[in-house]
């Protein structure tokens, strides 16, 4: 290895470049607990649903997550199609991955909110179940990406488009289609004022966690990549 | 031959635009949006009954989990990549 290589492998464990991140993630983490503690303790009790609407607080924040990913992942994948660089890849990647986490948060909680809401865990609504479909569509990326050989990324990329439509259905589905999945009641101002601060401050916790996971997912991607390419160079020049 | 694949095969289209119509249909048929907030499944067991309490702290025990999960996931990638750059260095670079 040379001492310009080594120079660079030391950069991946420089400590100031940690230090922006550690704050964000930190920032996070109190904001998030914070939320959390506001709505068991501050929030008031819905009159309907009464004390399993506290699963709302989280359950919204990580399905806006699942679908803010839905932009960066058709952004990376249409740039990584249009110039080839794998940068654009990475992110597309990342965004998948991560709205394969969210989604899968929200998968989980809203049925346990529809158990106490509805009498039963699942039902085939629309939203609900375009939900499902671009949770496993997303899941069908990650699995081809790993299985698929050359090309996979092209592949990936393809289908994250098609998830990127799914998701704009999602978001509409409830205004076309009265399921028994409620309305935008956020965006329709269903929330009293204790229930908006709470309900806002554990959005920003989710933002921030997303941007920290997102940074460091990309971050690592793009050092394999580089250690990979340093690896291939270092067999070419000293073979076995 | 002929005689047994046409009859399954007008069949089999048959079904299929059967479902290629009922399947938006009766998605469309979902009366359309009026009214904000939960509608209670008709004929479902009586939610009333159900104590939230398990509900509410699976739902956020499972936020927490997953998020751990993925830091860890992440973390131990990590810790992968520093023990290849670790090992392809020369030992004077250690």
């Amino acid at each position: 290895m040379t001492t310009e290589n080594a120079s660079q492998g030391g950069r991946i464990f420089r400590p100031g470049s940690h230090v922006g991140i550690a704050i964000l993630a930190a920032s996070a983490a109190v904001l998030l607990a914070v939320s959390a503690y506001l709505a068991f303790f501050y929030a008031p009790t819905e009159r309907v649903m009464g004390f399993v609407q506290k699963i709302f607080y989280f359950h919204v924040p990580a399905a806006w997550m699942m679908l803010w990913s839905a932009p960066l992942m058709a952004f990376g994948s249409v740039m990584y199609l249009v110039t080839r660089q794998e940068k654009w890849d990475r992110i597309s990647d990342a965004a998948v991955e991560l709205a394969v986490l969210f989604g899968v948060m929200t998968l989980v909680t809203g049925p346990l909110w529809g158990r106490k809401a509805w009498g039963v865990y699942w039902v085939w609504d629309v939203r609900l179940t375009s939900s499902l479909v671009m949770v496993m569509t997303l899941l069908a990326c990650k699995i081809v990406r790993s299985y698929a050989g050359e090309g996979a990324r092209n592949i990936a990329a393809g289908l994250s488009i098609l998830a990127v439509l799914n998701a704009v259905f999602v978001y509409v589905s409830v205004n076309y289609w009265r399921g028994t999945h409620p309305d935008h009641i956020v965006r329709k101002g269903g929330l009293s004022p204790k229930m908006r601060t709470t309900f806002w401050l554990a959005v920003l916790g989710f933002h921030l966690l997303y941007a920290v996971l997102l940074w460091t997912r990309v971050r690592l991607a793009r050092l394999e990549d580089e250690a990979d390419q340093r690896q291939i160079g270092l067999e070419e020049v000293e073979p076995t | 031959m002929t005689a047994k694949i046409l009859p399954a095969l007008r069949r089999g289209v048959t079904k299929l635009m059967t479902w290629a119509f009922v399947l938006p249909a009766s998605a469309l048929a979902q009366s359309p949006s009026q009214e904000t907030g939960f509608v209670p499944v008709s004929g479902a067991p009586d939610a009333a009954k159900v104590d939230p309490v398990p509900l509410v702290v699976v739902a956020y025990g499972a936020i927490f989990f997953l998020v751990l999960a993925y830091v860890v996931y992440l973390a131990r990638r990590q810790a992968e990549l520093a023990r290849r750059i670790e090992s392809a260095s020369p030992p004077t670079e250690r």
